[in-house]
């Protein structure tokens, strides 16, 4: 499985990285939203984690533009925030995001919601 | 290799068990994600202290949003805690309570850094 983790914050997208590689998964890591969608073109992920307040570029304007690329538009998306906002997760469901998981995830139920919503993508 | 224990002081500053369980029990990782950690946390603070400074609270709020987030990922309530206290004042417009709350933070951020070094000193040593 090959994931794309968006996210400006390095010590989660380390602890992010060596945890899904551990379980044998490949793991590219972007810290801004331009860089996200760079990689998102070039290596095309099963599923893309993305914070949604990053610089260069919102995490919002990124899901928008991955979601009506043709070569991306049919990767699932799981939007990872520390948001305090009850209504953010309604909003970026609203703009096509798959998924949405509070910080600091818990690593074993995102592994397996990735999992989840990858596969089905990939058949 | 021994089990890690928490000193009484720390108690409240960082919560291993929930460390550890989001390193998935990997200590060497733990000790990665301190050490990453503490080279990170300033450059946060001093963003926020700039934001402070120039009294802009838009800066403040991505600031205090960010630094959340960071601490949240040492499973730190006390300084989690300061730290969306101060995004809460930012996101409202209030400075001067903002201020007060920067400095708690800051407060918060000195007992961690200690706790943290304490604990990867203990691992490394």
């Amino acid at each position: 499985m090959k994931i794309l983790v968006a996210d400006d914050d390095r010590v989660l997208t380390h602890l992010i990285h060596a945890r899904l590689r551990a379980l044998g998964w490949t793991v590219t890591v972007a810290h801004d939203a331009m860089q996200a969608l760079m990689f998102a073109m070039r290596i095309v992920p099963d599923a893309i984690l993305l914070d949604i307040d990053m610089p260069g570029g919102t995490g919002v304007e990124a899901i928008r533009k991955l979601k009506v690329s043709t070569k991306t538009s049919q990767i699932p998306i799981v939007v990872l925030t520390g948001s305090i906002d009850p209504g953010e997760e309604s909003r970026i469901r609203a703009l096509g995001a798959e998924g949405f998981m509070m910080k600091p995830p818990d690593i074993d139920a995102l592994h397996a919601l990735l999992t989840e919503l990858a596969e089905p993508a990939k058949a | 290799m021994p089990p890690m224990t928490r000193p009484a002081a720390d108690v409240g500053v960082h919560d291993l068990p929930a460390l550890l369980a989001l390193v998935g029990d990997d200590e060497e990782l733990m000790v990665e994600i301190i050490e990453l950690f503490l080279r990170e946390y300033p450059r946060l603070m001093g963003g926020i202290r700039d934001a402070v400074t120039a009294g802009d609270v838009r800066a403040l709020q991505f600031s205090a949003h960010a630094m959340k987030g960071s601490v949240g990922n040492m499973a730190a309530p006390r300084a989690y805690k300061a730290a969306m206290d101060l995004e809460t004042y930012a996101r409202a417009d209030q400075l001067r309570p903002a201020r007060d709350a920067a400095k708690s933070l800051e407060h918060e951020l000195s007992l961690l850094h200690d706790a943290l070094a304490s604990l990867v000193a203990r691992r490394t040593g």
